[in-house]
Order: C-alpha cells, then structure tokens, then sequence
C-alpha cells in the first residue's frame, strides 16, 4: 500500500535510504542530490529539480518531497534566470513576455483574452494584514 | 457540462493550434467552454518557491471557474498540478485556506472548493468511445508518446476522486483510435524541460536522448500532452539534435493529433512535415 502523504515538520521521516537518487534525472547528469537537501547538507540544490516528482513516488516513507524542497526553496538564493520568471510572474500574472497575443489569438481562431493586471496580483500576493 | 479551458503561460504564448484542438474536442464532445476573463499564471514551478502566498494566485483562476459555474480543463502537467494541489490544500489546510480567502476577498471574488480539474488528456481517455465514433480518417505513421510527469505525479494530488490519469490510459486513448504506438525505453523520462532554467546542458541532453530513443525505435511522430514537453521537443528541437545529422521529427499534441482525425485542418501543420 502507498505510504500515506505525510508534512513533515522537516526531513525527519527521511531515512536516507537514497531511494530518490536512482529516480531523479537531475542526479543522473551529475547535479545537486535531493538527498543532501533532504537531510540538510546542501544549501544550493532545491532549485534545480525539474519537478517530475518521481523520487515522492520512490520514497519508501512517504516523504512530501514537494513539501521539503519547497521550503528549501525559499532558504536558498534563487538561480538569476528563475529570479527574472518569479519577478514576471509577480509584475504581469504571466511567466512568459507574450507580444500580440490576441493577434496570435484570432489568427487561430480563438477568443480574445486579457492578462490579469499588475494591481490584481499585488493584492493577491499581499501579506495578510 | 461547461468547461474553462486553461491554457497556462507556455501554451498561451506558443501553442496556440493546442488549445484550439482541445477547444474543438470539447466541443465535440459535448463540453461547453466559457471564456476566461482574466488569464492568471497557475503559479508555475517557480512561484511556490518562492512564497507560500502562490496558492492566492493560482486561487483566483479557480475562483473564476467556479463563478462561471464550469471545471477547469488544463493542457500543460504544471498547471494541473498546482490546481490540484491548492484544491486539496484548501480543502485539507485551515490556515491555507484562510489565506486564500482573504486574499480572493481584496480583489472581490471567492472561493468555496468547488471546481474539478481534468487535465485533457484525462477527458479524452474518459471519451475514447466517443472520440473513436467522431473519427473521420486514420492516420499511416508511428506515433510515440512522452508523457507528462506532472499530469501522473504525485498521485497524492493528481489522483482526485476519479483515480490518477495514467501512462496506460495515454496509450490505450490512441491505440483505440486507431493508431500505430511505438514503445521506446525513455518513454516515461522526465522531457528535462523544466531545467532550461538553471541548466540547459541538461535540458538538452534529456531531450535529446528521448528524441534518439524514440527515433531508434521506429517513431515517426512525438505526441506530447503539456506545453513544457512542446517547448523543449519541438521549439528547441534544433538545439536539441545537434549536429543536425537526424531529420527533424514533427512533435505534436495530443490534441492535436486527436482533433487531425476528425478534421484534417488540424493535423496540417503534422501532415504537412511529409508524414502521410
């Protein structure tokens, strides 16, 4: 039976069984190990996972490694390129520069839409009073 | 029943015949679209890195379906994970959902938990009796799949009520239109496209050794079911075969391809690469 999700206050359920490592493609190339980030010894490598999520459905104990690496995430400096994406989606509500899209749009036959506007997402990500 | 198709940002930008195919589809089968005012990020892979206020944005799309009365239908394994996730959220974490609503509540809309998201391809293997009767032609070409990773995983999120979409289904779906699969090793691998972010050496070489695999096992057509797939396989395509040596293989949506049965318009872009 599938191990139940579990929220870890950190990686404690984590047994460094390394079950992770042989899933994920990151490790393969010779990249950061989600293992290091689970138990803490690595500060650089949440980042860098191309979130396919394999290694949560390898974990033999039910790690939430969404969960680890997302906290992790918010810890460790982020990558320049992912910087530039974050702050885009923050400024415009879309991760991608998109010119003429609603030309784009009717050239295919599809309806014309508006981008959620810079004032709508700064009180969506407001701090809560 | 209606529907809010959500293209997400990669389809937005560059994959428009993949939303017009999956609109096409709905329609076809019975689905009533209803417009997207506001076209809102999901959140992305990046966004929940880096503030646990992410699930407000990817909220407000959610809070838009269920004004509109209708389910969200996704096209890219990003968006429908994040959708998903903040559902369960909202519905499992008090404090989660507090923040949602206080934060819907400043820009005037709300939410009560009430939207199901379906992933397309989740729809067209639930209708692939359907889809089979609307069928018009066939196609004489080998088609392999890469799947989605984040459309399957984790099966904590994505299973909903109805059960995990699955590879299988994604081949059965096409297989029971008629066409010709081919199975290659690197099938389910992770596409690598996500790590042109922070390192594109790897993206690269992901793809390239799903292309080559595919190629070696006798594919003459890639069938994706997410815009990140699209992006790297086919917009980056040339990078991704390098020395150019191989011819170019057409990569295509499971929208598309499906809807190219039933009408030929949208296969043209597919067909006309020479693949007959």
């Amino acid at each position: 039976m599938k191990p139940e999700r579990k929220r870890p206050s950190d990686s404690e359920q984590c047994r460094q069984c390394a079950a992770c490592l042989d899933t994920c493609v990151v490790v393969a190339h010779g990249g950061a190990s989600i293992l290091s980030e689970l138990t803490g010894d690595d500060q650089q490598g949440a980042w860098h996972c191309v979130n396919c999520w394999r290694c949560i459905e390898r974990c033999p104990h039910g790690v939430d490694i969404y969960d680890v690496m997302m906290r992790r995430r918010r810890q460790e400096p982020v990558p320049p390129a992912i910087e530039g994406s974050i702050d885009r989606i923050c400024r415009s509500g879309c991760a991608l520069r998109i010119r003429d899209l609603n030309a784009l749009r009717v050239m295919h036959g599809l309806d014309r839409l508006e981008i959620i506007d810079e004032e709508t997402v700064n009180r969506l990500l407001a701090e809560p009073e | 029943m209606k529907v809010l198709v959500y293209p997400g940002c990669m389809v937005l930008a560059r994959f428009q015949h993949y939303e017009a195919a999956s609109r096409m589809l709905l329609q076809q089968l019975g689905y009533e679209p209803v417009p997207l005012n506001k076209f809102s990020c999901c959140g992305a892979s990046l966004l929940p890195g880096a503030t646990d206020r992410w699930v407000n944005i990817s909220a407000y799309t959610l809070g838009l379906a269920e004004q509109a009365g209708a389910d969200i239908v996704t096209l890219c394994g990003n968006c429908t994970n994040n959708f998903k996730r903040v559902n369960i959220d909202y519905r499992e974490r008090p404090a989660v959902r507090e923040q949602i609503d206080a934060a819907l509540g400043r820009v005037s809309l709300g939410y009560a938990g009430g939207v199901r998201v379906h992933h397309i391809l989740e729809i067209l293997t639930r209708r692939t009796a359907d889809l089979k009767g609307l069928r018009r032609r066939t196609y004489n070409t080998r088609v392999a799949i890469t799947q989605p990773c984040q459309v399957y995983r984790p099966e904590t999120i994505t299973g909903g009520s109805g059960g995990a979409p699955s590879p299988e289904a994604f081949r059965r779906l096409l297989e029971g239109l008629g066409i010709e699969l081919v199975s290659y090793p690197l099938e389910a691998a992770c596409c690598g496209a996500t790590a042109l972010l922070f390192d594109e050496s790897l993206a690269i070489e992901q793809g390239r050794q799903k292309l080559a695999s595919a190629r070696a096992h006798g594919a003459d057509v890639l069938c994706a079911a997410c815009g990140n797939c699209l992006y790297l396989l086919d917009r980056q395509q040339a990078r991704v075969r390098g020395d150019q040596r191989e011819p170019r293989m057409p990569v295509i949506s499971v929208s598309e391809l499906v809807a190219g049965l039933l009408d030929e318009a949208y296969a043209t872009p597919f067909l006309s690469s020479g693949i007959p």
